[in-house]
């Protein structure tokens, strides 16, 4: 028999508002990578209103959150969850914030129309493809509670650090080789770090996702 | 758990034991002493029991001749029912007043305290009283109904007496939640209160009906001493203890009363056995 | 939402001794509401003036007024009174008779007598209550054999046997064990489609999880009244505050 039917609801709507806006940010790294390797931005607009969006719904799951601890007493899994979800949705909505800073850079580059970046474009490129990887791996794992992968996504981390030093070091070398370079090389770093950043803060959901699952700090 | 507990107890007296033993043998010894004179207690009381239920069923075994005691049995049955008849719906009547309606006042009081006095009255008061009352004021002469009535008014403060504890039982969440549910006041008394305590106002009668077979002063004032089976209220009947009383008393035939004696003890016996059955239900 | 009962000003004296000191409260109609406060401060003597249980003592004394749909309800007949506004015990208290009679018992007070009908009451009652399914093979078996958390919705189901408008609970989960008790929690939130339920506890974990709206109480006053999500995240006076942390006194 089903007990606490109503806090099993609940429950169940905030898991949803959390997957709701995993696909919120889903969208928006898609469109900062479109805009940031094609130079697309067609897009742009969707980023700015999905930021709000996700400022919005992360209030929303956090009053949700709240009012189900003060209600409901939650233990145990339940406990987990929402604590879990308090602070994916933090890590989350901080991931949309970056993102929205990657399209204001490009945009500054738009105009800077930098020469001879062919090199650290390819480099940033497949950087931010591994991160949008790394996020979608992380949300399709929680779907289907794999805690394998989503360790994976954890050690993954490590390399895109790598890359981010890697690319760091080469721009730097390009700035000194080329002064043209000095006023766009700050832009592209910027753009690294922030994709690194971002990469932390889906590191650090899958990290929370392991601690709903399985109840193990990382 | 249980396990654990005796264990517990174990080590506990193991431990403490022999300390107490040092401090307290004199004392020991006393209590030995008491408990000793206690048990002696205890044998005689039972011993006196079964030495007089075996000396009468000795006596009397051999000598019950139902063919001439069918009369008295019915006798008593007729005067059991009649008493109970009566007595009964009053009885419990007044002990529904007193117990749900009246508010313990001054008057209360006063009726409480005599239905304690009438439960004290010696049994052949009553039969005066009847003997004055029913046989010579009101003219019924020697009869069962006149038998009936002096035991109803015998048993009538038993009655209440058992009733109003019965009652007093029946827990206030009963009645909280039948008038919750809009029930009046005297549909809660009939349908949930007095069936909860039948058990209780059954062992009052159970009681009230051992002591009206038992009665033989009051009913030998009253009802007569007729031998045979009475047709109609207003004849004269002589119940089991009343031609127990006459075939001792009269020196007739010492040997059927001893058979008479028997069936005497044997119905009392019995209904001690059914109160304390209903009693032990109704804790249930 | 529309208001079902209306408290005004009301006083109550137990002898000489003031348990309610000016109520004003408004309770609408399919609302869950809880009243919550210490021990002695007058949720259960409002509770039980609700459906005149209070007249029972015959030193209680009541100023002020209280009207249920528009009537006094001291100028209302208690008995249709407590037809309409059911209560449900601290203690499950069910008749020593079947089940099926408990649940019979309300409407045959009320003189129906149609056994096709009073089967009808029993199971919509019983269905109502979520007890069915588990009494249904035993309905001639005594009330009082079954568990106590399933005693307890039986008398919510006698309760609403006759359909009444109101639900008064008295602490209805304090004596039984938590598994029972979010039994009963479910059983309210469902009945709430239907009914307008008050209920007292002791529990302020419990007021949070069924109520719509939470009173509080304290030494007679009504010292805040709320929406349940604001009184628990955000309660407006310092006292229910020091109250539901528990930092009181």
């Amino acid at each position: 028999m089903i007990s606490r039917v109503n806090f099993t609801n609940e429950l169940n709507s905030l898991r949803n508002s959390m997957s709701e806006m995993g696909e919120e940010i889903k969208i928006l790294v898609d469109i900062t990578i479109q805009v940031l390797i094609n130079d697309d931005f067609t897009n742009i607009k969707e980023v700015i209103a999905g930021e709000q969006n996700t400022d919005e719904l992360e209030l929303h799951i956090q009053k949700q959150c709240a009012l189900l601890i003060a209600k409901e007493q939650p233990l145990a899994r339940d406990l987990r969850l929402i604590i879990s979800i308090i602070n994916i949705i933090t890590d989350m909505e901080r991931i949309a914030d970056q993102c929205e800073d990657i399209c204001n850079y490009c945009l500054k580059l738009k105009d800077i129309k930098p020469t001879d970046n062919d090199i650290y474009k390819q480099h940033i490129n497949k950087m931010a493809t591994n991160v949008a990887k790394m996020l979608d791996n992380t949300l399709l794992a929680y779907k289907d509670k794999d805690v394998n992968i989503l360790k994976e996504v954890c050690e993954y981390d490590d390399k895109i650090d790598a890359k981010f030093a890697q690319i760091w070091a080469e721009i730097i070398d390009t700035m000194r080789q080329n002064t043209d370079f000095i006023i766009a090389g700050p832009h592209y770093i910027m753009i690294i770090k922030y994709l690194e950043r971002i990469a932390d803060h889906i590191t650090n959901i899958a990290e929370w996702m392991i601690y709903n699952i399985t109840g193990e700090y990382i | 758990m249980n396990n654990e507990i005796v264990l517990e107890n174990k080590t506990f007296t193991d431990v403490t034991a022999p300390k107490i033993n040092k401090l307290t043998s004199s004392r020991n010894l006393k209590e030995k002493f008491i408990y000793g004179f206690l048990g002696v207690c205890t044998i005689l009381t039972v011993g006196f029991l079964f030495w007089l239920i075996g000396y009468i069923l000795i006596n009397g075994i051999s000598h019950i001749n139902l063919e001439l005691l069918i009369a008295p049995i019915v006798t008593t049955i007729y005067m059991v029912l009649i008493g109970l008849g009566i007595s009964v719906p009053i009885g419990i009547g007044a002990a529904i007043y007193l117990q749900e309606y009246a508010t313990d006042g001054r008057f209360v009081k006063i009726i409480r305290f005599a239905t304690e006095c009438l439960s004290a009255v010696p049994s052949i008061l009553f039969g005066l009283f009847g003997m004055l009352m029913f046989v010579t004021a009101l003219n019924m002469s020697w009869c069962l109904l006149s038998g009936g009535l002096t035991v109803a008014i015998m048993i009538l403060p038993t009655i209440v007496k058992t009733t109003e504890e019965a009652l007093k039982t029946v827990p206030i969440s009963y009645r909280e939640a039948s008038l919750a549910l809009g029930a009046t006041k005297i549909g809660t008394i009939v349908k949930v209160i007095l069936p909860s305590s039948i058990p209780g106002i059954l062992t009052g009668v159970v009681l009230s009906i051992g002591r009206i077979v038992g009665e033989t002063a009051a009913i030998y004032l009253t009802a007569g001493t007729v031998f045979g089976i009475p047709n109609t209220v207003m004849n004269s009947g002589r119940t089991l203890s009343v031609h127990l009383y006459i075939l001792a008393k009269e020196g007739v035939s010492l040997s059927e009363a001893y058979g008479t004696a028997v069936v005497l003890l044997i119905v009392i016996l019995g209904l001690n056995f059914l109160s304390y059955y209903i009693a032990s239900k109704m804790k249930k | 939402m529309s208001t079902i009962i209306s408290i005004k000003d009301l006083h109550f004296y137990y002898g000489d001794f003031k348990a309610l000191k000016g109520i004003n409260l408004d309770i609408f109609e399919t609302e869950v509401l809880a009243f919550i406060g210490p021990s002695g401060c007058g949720k259960s003597t409002l509770l039980r003036i609700l459906n005149r249980m209070s007249d029972l003592a015959p030193d209680n004394k009541v100023e002020g007024s209280i009207t249920y749909k528009g009537h006094d309800i001291f100028s209302y007949d208690a008995i249709e009174l407590r037809k309409n506004v059911g209560m449900v015990f601290q203690k499950p208290n069910p008749f020593p008779m079947s089940i099926y009679d408990n649940i019979a018992y309300g409407p045959r007070m009320q003189g129906i007598k149609n056994k096709g009908a009073l089967d009808e009451i029993v199971e919509t009652s019983l269905k109502s209550a979520a007890i069915w399914d588990e009494v249904k093979d035993k309905l001639k078996k005594s009330a009082v054999g079954v568990s106590g958390g399933q005693q307890q919705r039986l008398c919510i189901a006698r309760s609403i046997a006759m359909n009444p408008e109101v639900l008064l609970m008295d602490e209805p989960t304090s004596a039984l064990d938590p598994i029972s008790t979010l039994k009963i929690e479910d059983l309210i939130n469902e009945l709430k489609q239907k009914y307008t339920i008050i209920i007292v506890t002791h529990n302020m974990q419990q007021a949070a999880r069924v109520s719509d709206r939470t009173a509080f109480f304290l030494l007679g006053d009504l010292v805040e009244v709320g929406k349940t999500d604001d009184m628990f995240s955000n309660p407006q006076k310092k006292k229910t505050e020091e109250y539901i942390t528990g930092r009181f006194g």
